[in-house]
């Protein structure tokens, strides 16, 4: 079914591409710019390019929309689901699993032409523990997104809380600026947030950054935020099911 | 007004806007600790043009950004039946279709940071450069109103375009770095490609008093013919518009 929205609305697809695509040309050109005009900045062109590179594929396969699911607790859709036979949010994270799969599928591409032209080499062993992170932050992503869907029990609009907790998240996740560019404070700081294991940590390991001290915290930590997120999704969703009403039309 | 009944939502939105105008400031801070200038942006220059993308971001807000949201939804219930059959310009009924109340902070902090960045800056000529500004201003919400025009036309023939949304909100947060700092990286290629860059970039320009008089007039003169422009795609895709009521 996720498949079949996909390939029917095609220009949906199209267009959220291609304003990621730009907005990470744009922020990448910006980069070029700054260390260009600062050549102690320790991270060159050719590193930076990948990195925005890596991130924004990462943020796109591991990005979750709480859109539709606190849309169905708004209009007593969920009633439905919850009276059929299978997991609501398996269903949910099924429905995006196509858009998360084509977009890796287009990284992939993107990446093996970029390899070939500039010898970019990942080691298998980072390969495989970065896709172990990227499993886990997409696990924990998306129960951000439900745990934020799921305040639809008690707010008529709950996108403004998605937008706060991501404005701040923004800068720690290392979309917006590469953490190591951050003020010490600010990078100690984003060790204790879910933010940077959801998109910098699994890009670090890629470009073979972390020690492997810090490689085991990094792991230990995005596991711990997964089965924390996953906590407080069920708490949220008991306590919201245990006054949800749905009325026919 | 509705939407300042219900409080928590409203008071979350000035939480958001202001939290994300905050950090996209840490970051040109942070960026700016390391450097003076960008290809001869200084720091309170390129605080000027987040200021002003700001500005128009709320601006946009309060006209016409909720053509965005709900119009193809309108096209596939058919309810834009009932819009046609009104005496009032379609095009105007389509995207002037309510204030979007959640984005009333954005205009306050947008200008908060241009007089934060124009205290620093200290131009002369200011009450000429702040004529300019608003004129270039002008200019520059007629492009985004004409490219969202454009974008929404799709609509008659594709029918969802939900994720036109997040591809506008890309175009508006790219108006939040200074594309003109943006040099040597095949910048004619770059700007044909990306000129809603220049929309907050020129009117910041005008008002720290850097008048470049071909910018202006380009900014302008597009604004133009992208409206007539945008005015007759919309028409002639309103004739793919076939009724979905019943």
């Amino acid at each position: 079914m996720g498949f079949q929205q996909l390939l029917e609305y095609r220009v949906n697809f199209v267009w959220s591409t291609i304003g990621t695509v730009i907005s990470t040309i744009i922020l990448y050109l910006f980069w070029v710019a700054i260390l260009g005009s600062n050549p102690q900045m320790r991270m060159s062109g050719f590193a930076l390019g990948n990195y925005y590179l890596f991130i924004t594929l990462i943020g796109a396969i591991t990005f979750s929309n709480f859109r539709p699911v606190s849309d169905d607790i708004w209009e007593g859709d969920l009633a439905v689901d919850l009276l059929r036979p299978y997991n609501y949010f398996l269903k949910m994270f099924l429905l995006e699993l196509p858009y998360k799969i084509t977009r890796m599928l287009l990284g992939l591409v993107l990446i093996f032409f970029i390899s070939r032209f500039t010898f970019l080499q990942i080691p298998l062993a980072n390969l495989i523990l970065a896709s172990v992170a990227v499993l886990f932050a997409i696990g924990t992503r998306a129960f951000m997104a439900y745990s934020i869907a799921g305040l639809a029990f008690w707010f008529k609009r709950v996108h403004g809380f998605d937008a706060l907790i991501f404005s701040f998240g923004r800068l720690f996740s290392g979309e917006l600026i590469p953490l190591q560019f951050l003020p010490p404070a600010l990078i100690t700081f984003s060790l204790y947030l879910p933010f940077r294991y959801l998109a910098y940590f699994p890009v670090s390991i890629i470009m073979d950054e972390p020690n492997t001290t810090e490689l085991v915290i990094g792991m230990l930590s995005v596991t711990l935020w997964l089965a924390l997120m996953f906590i407080i999704n069920r708490l949220i969703w008991k306590k919201g099911l245990s006054q949800f009403e749905a009325t026919g039309r | 007004m509705s939407e300042m009944t219900h409080k928590e939502n409203f008071l979350t939105w000035i939480a958001v806007h202001s939290v994300s105008l905050l950090s996209i400031v840490v970051f040109f801070k942070v960026v700016y600790s390391n450097t003076n200038s960008i290809n001869g942006w200084t720091q309170y220059q390129t605080l000027m043009v987040l200021g002003t993308a700001t500005l128009m971001t709320g601006l946009g807000s309060l006209t016409f950004f909720p053509f965005m949201y709900g119009f193809s939804r309108e096209i596939q219930r058919g309810e834009f039946d009932f819009k046609l059959a009104k005496p009032l310009n379609i095009l105007f009924q389509s995207a002037f279709r309510w204030v979007d109340t959640e984005d009333l902070a954005v205009t306050p902090t947008g200008l908060l940071l241009i007089w934060y960045s124009l205290a620093n800056l200290k131009p002369e000529n200011l009450p000429l450069n702040i004529i300019g500004f608003l004129l270039m201003v002008t200019s520059s919400m007629v492009i985004l109103f004409s490219l969202l025009t454009i974008i929404q036309s799709l609509a008659f023939r594709h029918v969802q375009i939900n994720s036109v949304t997040d591809f506008y909100w890309s175009i508006i947060n790219i108006t939040k770095y200074p594309a003109k700092a943006i040099k040597n990286v095949s910048q004619a290629t770059l700007y044909s490609l990306v000129p809603i860059g220049i929309i907050s970039s020129v009117p910041s320009e005008v008002l720290f008093g850097r008048w470049e008089p071909v910018w202006i007039t380009g900014s302008l003169f597009s604004a133009f013919v992208l409206f007539i422009f945008s005015r007759w795609i919309f028409m002639s895709s309103l004739r793919h518009y076939s009724s979905a009521s019943s």
